[in-house]
């Protein structure tokens, strides 16, 4: 009994191993001086790092990603956030129908996403750019959202929501000054997760951009050219502001982060 | 009709009716309802009818236009050079599907029900780190881990063997490498529906004398089906339906449909044939869904006896 217990605990720390192996060989050769990503290491340098931060291109896709995330993961939870409420307040079978519907982007290949969308885009004449991005990103985004900011609801105790009407707050009162701040750390912690996939997302942004790139599409181009030894030290940047968002969502919303998938 | 027209309403000085409490209620529903729906039928509905609509349309050097000819979908249904990339593209999703549920069942096990369940959060942790890095720097990992100067192959080196190159571009190396990114696509469902799986019913299997095998097909997978469903298909669908990785690490014999629809987009410039294509895929990606689901059903209420 005792040596099953360790025959699972070897599997599932040899299961986490073969999951970081890749990333962190990436973290690790972003310090290697020879430039070249095998062994043996040569010695430790931050000139690829240096090297990344002169480069305009790269430094100019760090800020498209950041600006494609940041209003993504801001309109994301704010149209995430309202729906979920109507719901909340009131269950109808069309708020059911919506959510179903909002979750259904996941069932589809991102590459059909991303066609789709150019598609549209084309026959309406619209010109590609950071906004177009930013709509695939929703697309993506706002089931994550609407995941978390439901499942918090759906521990919600509406007793001091009827408590603020029955003293006569007015219903945007009651969800500002009640409702608004019991829900905020999922709000915010669905609002994290945008972020992060909208930073790592590829597929999408590769079909809706209109020449901005952002950093993962800069990867993937230098990727087309070759290894270089800079493409490990921008993807170190970018996985370094995945775990740390990562760790803040977790922060604030606790053990229920475990209960949110992309789909169910 | 312009949202100014329904902006907060001032607050009634008291209870003036229950009917015009509820007219207000509805409006409001509808006013925090109608940006998602608004979303999604200009940037998910209509996308998607406009790229049905294009599969029976032309092509020229410059122009696409639509139209009403089949032409695209009798190509699509009968070339055999799309087939054999659309068994692929099957044959390498159900592989991974089947292979992430596998191996990431026995850790949702174990951290849950098993003997790691006090670290469960640290685990789990692991696990989001992963499924949240960026799928691009992975899929190049893994091209620098196997190629012909990669580790591995370094690795080999001292003990004198290799270089081997047949550890990269092929449909094997897309396998591994979709695995690698989809494990914690698996995990995540599988450990919350074993998480909702009530200890007692295990525990009375046991003492009902069923042994630990028999405890885990009867009672324990079941329980957690819904999981193990929503997992394989997440891996099948984003597995079936990529075309980076075969991009990067499979060569010629590696490529799946997902890369020729991306070139009708791109380079090829056929948007009416990759659009034809793409429904192609998506069909019969969800008929093998329901086969799975169907499967599942099956061998769930055999177990269940």
């Amino acid at each position: 009994m005792r040596r099953r217990g360790i025959g699972t605990k070897v599997y599932c720390a040899a299961l986490l191993a073969f999951l970081f192996a890749p990333t962190l060989t990436i973290v690790v050769f972003a310090f290697e001086s020879s430039g070249r990503s095998t062994l043996p290491f040569r010695g430790l340098t931050l000139d690829w790092f240096r090297e990344v931060l002169d480069d305009q291109v790269t430094v100019n896709a760090f800020r498209t990603s950041a600006v494609v995330g940041v209003t993504t993961a801001v309109l994301a939870a704010v149209i995430g956030t309202l729906a979920a409420y109507a719901i909340h307040r009131y269950r109808s079978r069309i708020g059911q129908v919506v959510v179903s519907t909002a979750t259904l982007p996941l069932a589809f290949p991102y590459l059909v996403l991303g066609i789709s969308l150019l598609s549209m885009f084309r026959v309406l004449g619209v010109t590609l750019s950071t906004t177009t991005i930013v709509s695939g990103h929703l697309l993506i985004t706002l089931p994550v959202v609407l995941a978390t900011v439901n499942a918090r609801f759906a521990t919600f105790d509406s007793a001091v929501e009827e408590a603020a009407r029955d003293l006569g707050a007015p219903p945007w009162r009651t969800f500002a000054s009640v409702t608004f701040p019991l829900i905020r750390p999922s709000v915010i912690g669905g609002g994290l997760l945008a972020l992060a996939l909208s930073l790592e997302e590829f597929i999408v942004t590769l079909f809706t951009t209109g020449g901005e790139s952002t950093v993962p599409v800069v990867i993937w181009g230098q990727m087309r050219r070759g290894v270089s030894p800079t493409v490990n030290a921008i993807s170190s940047l970018l996985l370094a502001a995945t775990v740390l968002l990562v760790l803040v969502t977790r922060k604030l919303t606790g053990a229920s982060l475990s209960g949110t998938r992309r789909s169910d | 009709m312009s949202t100014s027209a329904i902006v907060a309403p001032d607050p009634p000085a008291g209870p003036t009716g229950v009917r015009w409490e509820q007219r207000v209620a509805r409006r409001w529903y509808v006013l925090r309802l109608s940006p998602l729906v608004l979303f999604l039928a200009t940037f998910f509905i209509a996308p998607f009818v406009i790229l049905f609509l294009y599969s029976f349309g032309r092509s020229s050097i410059v122009s696409l236009s639509f139209g009403a000819n089949g032409e695209n979908w009798s190509t699509v249904l009968t070339d055999d050079f799309y087939r054999t990339l659309l068994v692929r593209s099957i044959v390498t999703g159900v592989t991974v599907g089947v292979a992430s549920v596998l191996l990431a069942f026995p850790f949702a096990y174990a951290i849950t029900i098993g003997p790691l369940r006090r670290h469960a959060e640290l685990c789990l942790f692991g696990v989001l780190i992963t499924l949240f890095s960026a799928y691009v720097v992975r899929i190049y990992a893994w091209r620098t881990l196997l190629g012909r100067n990669g580790i591995i192959n370094e690795a080999f080196d001292v003990v004198g063997l290799g270089p081997y190159d047949f550890l990269l571009f092929n449909q094997p190396a897309v396998i591994l490498t979709l695995v690698n990114v989809l494990i914690p696509m698996a995990v995540l469902p599988i450990y919350s529906s074993l998480a909702q799986v009530d200890p007692a019913l295990v525990e009375a299997a046991r003492d009902a004398g069923a042994g630990s095998i028999r405890t885990l097909t009867a009672v324990t997978i079941p329980l957690a089906s819904r999981g193990i469903n929503a997992a394989f298909a997440l891996c099948f669908l984003i597995a079936a339906g990529d075309y980076v990785t075969p991009q990067f690490v499979g060569g010629i014999d590696g490529q799946m449909l997902g890369n020729v629809i991306a070139e009708q987009f791109g380079t090829a410039f056929n948007w009416p044939l990759g659009s034809a294509l793409a429904f192609l895929l998506v069909g019969v990606m969800a008929m093998v869904i329901g086969a799975w689901l169907l499967l599942m059903r099956f061998f769930g209420f055999r177990m269940l006896r």
